[in-house]
């Protein structure tokens, strides 16, 4: 039988007092408790008024404002704290942000990265290597261009549902690229995937600040409210060599995640086949596409195969099961895929006579198939191979239901 | 006894002093000395001053001086105490007999050997007659309700069994409910507690064994097994395990557990407890034995197996979906218990960016201007959670109710809305403390309860690195602990398949036909294959 003598006991005591030292030596490193810190939901970089200044800023959440909000108290305070800084760089910047706030600003939730048009142009080259260094920031952040303005006006913009504004933009984002596809959906990551990859280059998200309209109440009286600007989402921001080099609108996005194959669900209206003037509208259900590339004559040629699913949405004019209603369907969907053809080129055109840049990656389909061709095309893809690169586009349409209502109106007789 | 005397003839060994001299002295070891050397003289005087005096004269005490109805010559004299003897039977075996003519067919008996025999043969119809030759033998049958008869003249004395006392009807077990399944617990009497097992188990092969243990206290403990399926190798260590205690008080099963656990410093039992006859009697089947302590409704079962911690007997009677979906939930329980805690302090203090966004936000929200650390908070929050079960357990019936609601409202309201700890944190702990009760054993429960501490701490101060360091380390012990030479961990470590089916889950029982056996010379099958209900095939 073993027994423990007071040695042992001295022993046992002795490793249990030095366990418990090695814990505590620690001193709760790197602790921070939550009400320490303040929540950077959004940040925005714009050149400061001094020269070579870059300015941060920061919109912060007020717990104590969303828990007043929460409890059913008054929401007339502001839920963010939008503030800015300024320093030499960014990191500089983040840092400065302390002498006006009493709480440490931390980036983990920072959901947008949101750049000033200027910003943009000039390039990002200085600007990202922060949040791609950084490891408290979020990969998963989405980066969006501020169209014609500054980040820091971007920032104090309000929505109506979401107290927060980060939390605002995000549900825009997601319900028009499920509802429109009219946007793209870009976050930090695959912002600089894209950027390091040859042969193709990265989109960004376009926003904008527009002008917030006065209420009007089910009075018809015009109410005044407190908040000013709002934001819109929508199009993207074409980039270049590191540098903004110009913008897609609503219809050319669309094209563009037609050929990304990218397009989630939207509404396409095409002209009646068999009545002028009147229009139907179809509704999307997904798409998708691949981008093929073949050596004609030795030079590259591309082709973009798309297949888009659809139900019909809506129709101004009658649609009934009649004797020619095969035809019409055939019609229909050839209207459908002439629709989307048009978006496609449109896109495609955009990006190689005005912007030169090669946001689809054939240039990347090119250097995976052909890569010894590619190897001559690279150092001059953008200004020259991409310009002159011919792209076909074939599109393949279905329309799944064309729902049961025989006839939209009673006709008059 | 034995024990204490060996220590005591030690020490010293007078002589020469009469017993009353000795009683009053009042040194009991001197008189437990000379009751040692003492033997039965046949002096029937002479023998109740000496039980007299080794039972301090105590008033529970009784004797009874009788001449034989027979015979006046010869001269009776019964001893019983008072309280742990049943008073009709006492009368009608001992008594009366004694006081009552002869049948008319036996010898007229005419020397006091001839009357003892007699005594003991024909006259007396106490069950169990056991002969007593040394004083110390009369006296331990004495305290176990026997009544001693002695006849002048006899150096010898005879023990009836004619115990009855009050005692504490059969219950429904108050630790261990079950929806279904049979509503009866062990009592505090061991006897009671073996007639139930044989009722369960009706085959001779289920064996007893006897043991006395305490020194004092001299409580019997039962060893059980069913030969032929309990392993030899487990039979002989657990009673050389048994058989090597020496102390003078065992009052409840603990007391053997403290003595013969395998892992004395462990936070973990390796021995599992249980009131309800139905569970010991499956795992006496799982080749498992069984220690039934007087004085206890609590028998101990072993090997005990982490997984059987988490297993209920009504386990058994519920369909197997239910019961594995059931068992899975007490997993889960188990470790919610453990860790929630502790996850929430790691994550609030340390990884903050690991939780949603609107999540963290509304923890912020809720810790806004709450004046404490998280680990602080987290520990105040469970000591007092603690505190309040403590309270609850030891408290009158009558006042627990105010303890609950003192509880509800000082911890649940009032501390939060007067800012001292946050809503989140007493959600945290309460749903800690419900997981905590799923628990179907209640030393288990302690024991993690016990661990929730320190691995609270370590999340504090390192944040999920100190919780994942705290859990690795349970880990590591749990692996290493055995119970009765059986790894705790089985059957996942080392990982025994076949033995899967009633580990996290419970199989239909027509599909465990093998029992979870580890010796070959034991009877493994349990039932004949393919018994799988289905439609007749027609």
């Amino acid at each position: 039988m073993i027994r423990i003598s007071g040695q042992h006991y001295m022993r046992l005591f002795a490793v249990s007092v030095v366990v418990m030292l090695l814990v505590l030596q620690t001193g709760c490193w790197s602790r921070k408790e939550i009400e320490t810190l303040a929540f950077v939901m959004a940040s925005g970089v714009d050149f400061a008024e001094m020269p070579n200044r870059i300015m941060l800023t920061a919109q912060i959440a007020k717990p104590k404002a969303l828990a007043a909000a929460a409890m059913g108290g008054s929401d007339l305070e502001r839920a963010v704290w939008t503030v800015s800084s300024t320093g030499n760089t960014i990191f500089e910047a983040i840092r400065h942000l302390a002498r006006q706030s009493s709480r440490r600003a931390f980036f983990a939730h920072s959901q947008w990265v949101i750049l000033g048009e200027d910003v943009a142009r000039a390039g990002i080259n200085n600007v990202l290597d922060a949040y791609e260094r950084d490891p408290e920031s979020r990969a998963g952040a989405k980066l969006a261009v501020v169209k014609d303005g500054k980040a820091s006006d971007f920032l104090q913009t309000e929505s109506e549902l979401e107290s927060i504004g980060a939390e605002a933009y995000l549900g825009i984002l997601d319900d028009a690229s499920e509802a429109l596809s009219t946007v793209v959906d870009v976050d930090i990551h695959e912002f600089f995937k894209v950027m390091a990859s040859e042969g193709i280059e990265p989109v960004a998200v376009r926003v904008e600040i527009i002008d917030r309209l006065p209420d009007v109440d089910v009075r018809g009286q015009m109410e005044q409210s407190c908040i000013s600007t709002a934001p819109r989402i929508s199009g993207a921001a074409v980039f270049k060599d590191r540098m903004l080099v110009g913008w897609l609108d609503e219809a050319e996005t669309r094209g563009y995640n037609w050929v990304r194959g990218r397009v989630k669900g939207s509404v396409l209206t095409i002209e009646d086949p068999k009545e002028d003037g009147q229009y139907m509208t179809i509704a999307i259900l997904g798409a998708d596409s691949s981008i093929e590339v073949e050596m004609k004559d030795d030079r590259p040629v591309a082709k973009v195969r798309i297949q888009a699913e659809a139900n019909f949405g809506e129709t101004q004019h009658m649609v009934g099961r009649t004797e020619d209603s095969n035809l019409l369907a055939k019609a229909i969907i050839r209207r459908f895929a002439e629709a989307i053809r048009q978006e496609v080129h449109q896109a495609i055109d955009k990006a190689q006579e005005e912007y030169g840049s090669d946001i689809f990656g054939f240039g990347q389909a090119i250097h995976r198939k052909y890569p010894k061709v590619w190897k001559n095309l690279r150092s001059n893809w953008n200004d020259d191979g991409f310009k002159k690169l011919n792209v076909t586009v074939e599109v393949k349409t279905k329309i799944r239901q064309i729902g049961l209502v025989e006839i939209n109106l009673p006709e008059s007789r | 006894m034995r024990f204490l005397l060996k220590v005591l003839r030690g020490i010293r060994r007078r002589r020469g002093r009469t017993l009353k001299q000795l009683v009053s002295d009042a040194d009991y070891h001197e008189i437990e000395a000379y009751i040692e050397q003492e033997s039965l003289t046949g002096k029937l005087e002479n023998t109740e001053a000496l039980i007299k005096a080794a039972f301090g004269g105590s008033p529970d005490l009784v004797f009874r001086r009788m001449r034989l109805a027979a015979n006046d010559q010869i001269e009776v004299l019964v001893c019983y105490i008072d309280g742990l003897v049943d008073m009709h039977l006492l009368a009608e075996a001992i008594l009366g007999p004694i006081g009552s003519e002869l049948p008319f067919d036996l010898p007229l008996p005419a020397a006091p050997k001839g009357a003892y025999d007699l005594l003991g043969q024909s006259l007396l119809h106490g069950a169990a007659l056991q002969e007593v030759d040394e004083l110390g033998d009369a006296l331990k049958v004495l305290s176990k309700g026997f009544a001693v008869v002695f006849v002048e003249g006899v150096a010898q004395g005879q023990a009836y069994a004619v115990q009855g006392w009050v005692e504490r009807s059969v219950e429904e077990p108050t630790t261990e409910s079950a929806v279904r399944g049979p509503k009866q617990g062990f009592v505090e009497n061991p006897r009671v507690n073996t007639s139930m097992l044989r009722r369960i188990i009706g085959a001779p092969e289920l064996w007893f064994e006897e043991l006395e243990i305490g020194g004092v206290t001299k409580t019997k403990v039962t060893l059980a097994y069913i030969k032929g399926i309990a392993s030899n190798d487990l039979i002989e260590e657990a009673r050389r395990r048994l058989q090597s205690i020496t102390v003078d008080a065992v009052f409840e099963s603990g007391y053997i557990e403290e003595y013969i656990e395998d892992a004395p410093f462990s936070p973990f039992p390796t021995l599992l407890r249980t009131e309800r006859p139905d569970k010991a009697a499956g795992s006496l089947l799982e080749g498992r034995i069984v220690i039934i302590t007087e004085g206890t409704p609590f028998v101990l079962i072993a090997p005990a197996v982490f997984a059987s911690f988490l297993m209920a007997s009504e386990d058994y009677y519920e369909r197997s979906w239910t019961s594995s979906f059931l068992r899975l939930v007490r997993i889960i329980a188990m470790f919610i218990s453990l860790t929630l805690p502790s996850f929430y302090i790691a994550i609030t203090t340390f990884h903050q960016e690991m939780l949603p966004t609107p999540l963290i936000l509304s923890i912020a929200a809720q810790r806004e201007g709450v004046p404490f650390a998280a680990i602080v908070e987290a520990i105040f929050l469970e000591l007092s959670f603690e505190l309040l079960r403590e309270a609850g357990i030891r408290l009158p019936k009558v006042v627990g109710p105010a303890i609950s609601i003192v509880g509800a409202l000082v911890l649940g309201e009032a501390a939060v809305q007067a800012g001292l700890v946050s809503s989140a944190m007493v959600i945290v702990v309460a749903f800690t403390a419900i997981a905590s009760f799923a628990s179907p054993i209640w030393s288990m429960t302690l024991s993690v309860h016990l661990l929730r501490f320190p691995i609270m701490i370590l999340a504090g101060s390192l944040g999920l690195f100190g919780v994942v360091m705290g859990l690795s380390a349970v880990l590591i012990h749990l692996s290493a602990l055995r119970t009765f030479g059986v790894p705790y961990l089985e059957p996942f470590s080392p990982v025994i398949f076949p033995q899967w089916k009633d580990a996290g889950i419970r199989a239909p029982l027509w599909m465990m036909d093998v029992r979870p056996n580890r010796k070959s010379e034991q009877d493994r099958i349990r039932e004949e294959p393919e018994q799988k209900p289905r439609p007749p095939q027609s």
